[in-house]
């Protein structure tokens, strides 16, 4: 008796409780033999280190930071460290993508040339040279703190970018700029290299999407009156998104894991200050490592969560 | 083609989460025995830093960490060159250990309070460092107090980052800091200039800027900040294993003591000195207590010579990065170096 006359006799239910016992057993093997290991080897499981001091710098947090707070803040500003730069990249590489997409698909030929250099030269090339690139580059060119570039109330050098805030104006003191609000370098670099990247995969996304869309559709809404630009938010770009979105989704997932490699360039993410520091300082390294797979998890389901709902609402509307 | 049976998918799902289950392994029962048996000591070292672990012209590692992998090498299975280097950075390497991914750390890692107590067992200090800090000789800082509202670059998670916050904090001087994940990019921003001061061990600073053609443009600050008791590392719960890299490493500072050197160690096999006798193997049994043959030291020293003859090879006033003993002088020369009593 072959194998797959013995499933088909079974019925259903009775192979899928055999089967999701098995996991269950096999995951519980997994854990208890994981924790009888620890304890062989002496090392203290658990996660009551984030009550302790961390004391260490973060270099950009969006909450307060200092020497006094806890590994568990530290954790916090890592994430929101990290939260930042996917919302930032996220939305600077969809804006790039919708104009390499449209220009792709121009009737200039020079303007759909060069969309499609653009996305045959960032696409090929590795994500972390690129950051790397942007990085350093950004260092190069960017003049010292004492001779920093002056526009209006914004500093420019290479400690980063320096905005007025409020009445807080920034102003060059000894080695560094005080006051205003800072944007590091390192958020500069991994946003632009992170976008730049994501755009070209993105900018394919919404081609095809478009082309989905009949021609009929567009001559309708030229013969209606509807202007070229009217007419690609209005009539193309509802129903491209709804054939784009699920993959679109997981361009966004894919940006948010690779925001990891911010860790090269020294960007205080989640990889770097819990998989790093925190790991290193508290020797809990498989503890940070759990956190860190959780915290990116948690991250990429929401991406995962807020593209199903907008496919849901993109799908409830009535066919145009 | 047809669609695969809920057997055939429970079958090849089993295969996976057993895969995973495996994984997770048992717990290592004996480092010595794992070593013997597979012929092959795995040593988890630096990426790249020149004088303890880096690559010469030849594409082949070398430097003072490699030689200490060659002596434990030596000394548990008789030969140096059956080792497996494995360049590392600091979270595998942490990770590594406990998981038997590698045997040892001959890597650069100080000995701190919270590291052994999390379970990574230092047998033997080897180095002992201290932090200090680089900046260009440009930026007109001489002192530590120079440094206020500095950027400094740095490594993340080494001890640093931590000097860094309570020295700063001590003497209210304010800083930024940027932590990278090589020392490679720490240092290539360091000299990018987008730090005005970077921070490391002394000796990490001299495999730095021998590397640098315009090294005479740099300068380390006196003040050291730190004491960094530098050695290699062994899992927890290895009692064994940590006593042969313990008496294997003591070994060579003892043949330093004791005039013995690569030069020398055939013909002070028949030396009438007990001291001498008993670190060659020539008399007692240590080696068997330890799970290897007697004659475990003189094959280290046989390998890579003595404690000064590994300094001198690799980081001495000699070599690139010009390094004094100092701190690292036996210590009937002043310095902090001595063997644990080989009787």
């Amino acid at each position: 008796m072959s194998r797959a006359v013995l499933g088909e006799r079974l019925p259903g239910y009775v192979v899928q409780a055999l089967l999701a016992a098995l996991v269950a057993w096999l995951v519980w093997a997994a854990i208890a033999n994981f924790r009888a290991n620890m304890h062989a080897l002496g090392v203290s499981a658990g996660f009551g280190f984030l009550q302790a001091q961390a004391g260490f710098q973060i270099a950009q947090s969006l909450v307060p930071f200092g020497p006094a707070s806890s590994y568990l803040d530290a954790v916090i500003a890592a994430a929101l460290n990290t939260l930042l730069v996917v919302v930032l990249a996220s939305v600077l590489a969809t804006i790039i993508a919708l104009l390499v997409a449209f220009g792709r698909l121009a009737p200039h030929g020079i303007v759909r040339g060069a969309s499609t250099v653009y996305v045959e030269v960032f696409r090929n090339i590795p994500l972390l040279l690129q950051i790397l690139f942007w990085y350093f580059s950004a260092i190069a060119l960017l003049p010292g703190v004492g001779d920093s570039l002056q526009f209006g109330g914004v500093l420019l050098n290479n400690r980063g970018l320096f905005l007025p805030f409020g009445a807080d104006r920034p102003h060059v003191e000894g080695f560094d700029v005080a006051g205003g609000v800072a944007i590091l370098p390192e958020l500069m670099a991994l946003t632009l290299g992170l976008a730049i990247y994501n755009s070209t995969f993105l900018a394919e996304i919404f081609r095809a999407g478009i082309l989905s869309v009949p021609r009929g559709q567009i001559e309708a809404a030229t013969t209606v009156g509807l202007s070229g630009a009217r007419a690609a938010l209005l009539i193309v770009m509802p129903q491209a998104l709804r054939v784009a979105l699920p993959a679109a989704g997981g361009q966004y997932q894919t940006l948010a894991k690779a925001s990891s490699l911010a860790a090269a360039i020294g960007y205080p993410d989640i990889m770097q200050i819990v998989g790093g520091t925190i790991a290193s300082q508290t020797s809990q390294a498989l503890e940070a490592m759990a956190l860190v797979v959780v915290l990116y998890a948690a991250i990429n389901l929401c991406i995962a969560l807020v593209a199903g709902i907008a496919n849901r609402r993109l799908l409830a509307r009535p066919q145009a | 083609m047809r669609p695969p049976s809920m057997l055939s998918i429970a079958a090849r799902t089993f295969v996976g989460v057993v895969g995973v289950v495996a994984l997770a392994g048992a717990a290592r029962a004996d480092v010595l025995d794992d070593v013997k048996s597979h012929g092959v000591l795995k040593c988890g070292v630096t990426l790249a830093a020149a004088g303890f672990s880096a690559e010469n012209n030849a594409g082949k590692r070398e430097g003072f960490d490699i030689d200490l992998c060659k002596a434990i090498a030596a000394a548990a299975l008789g030969d140096d060159s059956k080792i497996q280097l494995m360049p590392m950075d600091l979270k595998t390497a942490f990770a590594g250990l406990p998981t038997g991914v590698v045997d040892v750390l001959t890597h650069r890692f100080t000995w701190t309070e919270s590291r052994d107590i999390g379970g990574l067992k230092f047998p033997k200090i080897m180095f002992y460092d201290g932090q200090g800090f680089v900046v260009a000789k440009k930026s007109k800082a001489n002192r530590i107090a120079d440094l206020d509202n500095a950027t400094i670059c740095t490594l993340q998670g080494s001890t640093s980052e931590l000097i860094v916050a309570s020295y700063f904090g001590a003497h209210k001087l304010k800083y930024k800091i940027v932590t990278f994940a090589s020392a490679e990019q720490a240092w290539d921003a360091f000299v990018g200039k987008r730090c005005d001061t970077l921070i490391n061990d002394r000796s990490g600073l001299a495999a730095r800027l021998a590397k640098l053609p315009n090294r005479d443009d740099y300068k380390v600050l006196t003040e050291t900040v730190s004491n960094e008791p530098i050695g290699p590392v062994v899992a927890q719960g290895q009692p064994r294993w940590e006593a042969l890299v313990r008496f294997t490493l003591n070994a060579l500072v003892a043949a330093e003591e004791l005039g013995v050197t690569q030069a020398n160690v055939d013909a002070q096999r028949s030396s009438q000195n007990a001291d001498v006798q008993r670190l060659l193997g020539v008399n007692g049994d240590f080696g068997t207590k330890l799970g290897v043959p007697n004659d475990f030291a003189y094959k280290a020293i046989k390998a890579v010579g003595n404690y000064g003859d590994i300094w001198d090879r690799n980081v001495g006033p000699k070599t690139a990065l010009r390094l004094e003993r100092g701190r690292n002088a036996l210590v009937a020369n002043g310095g902090l170096m001595m063997s644990i009593p080989v009787r």
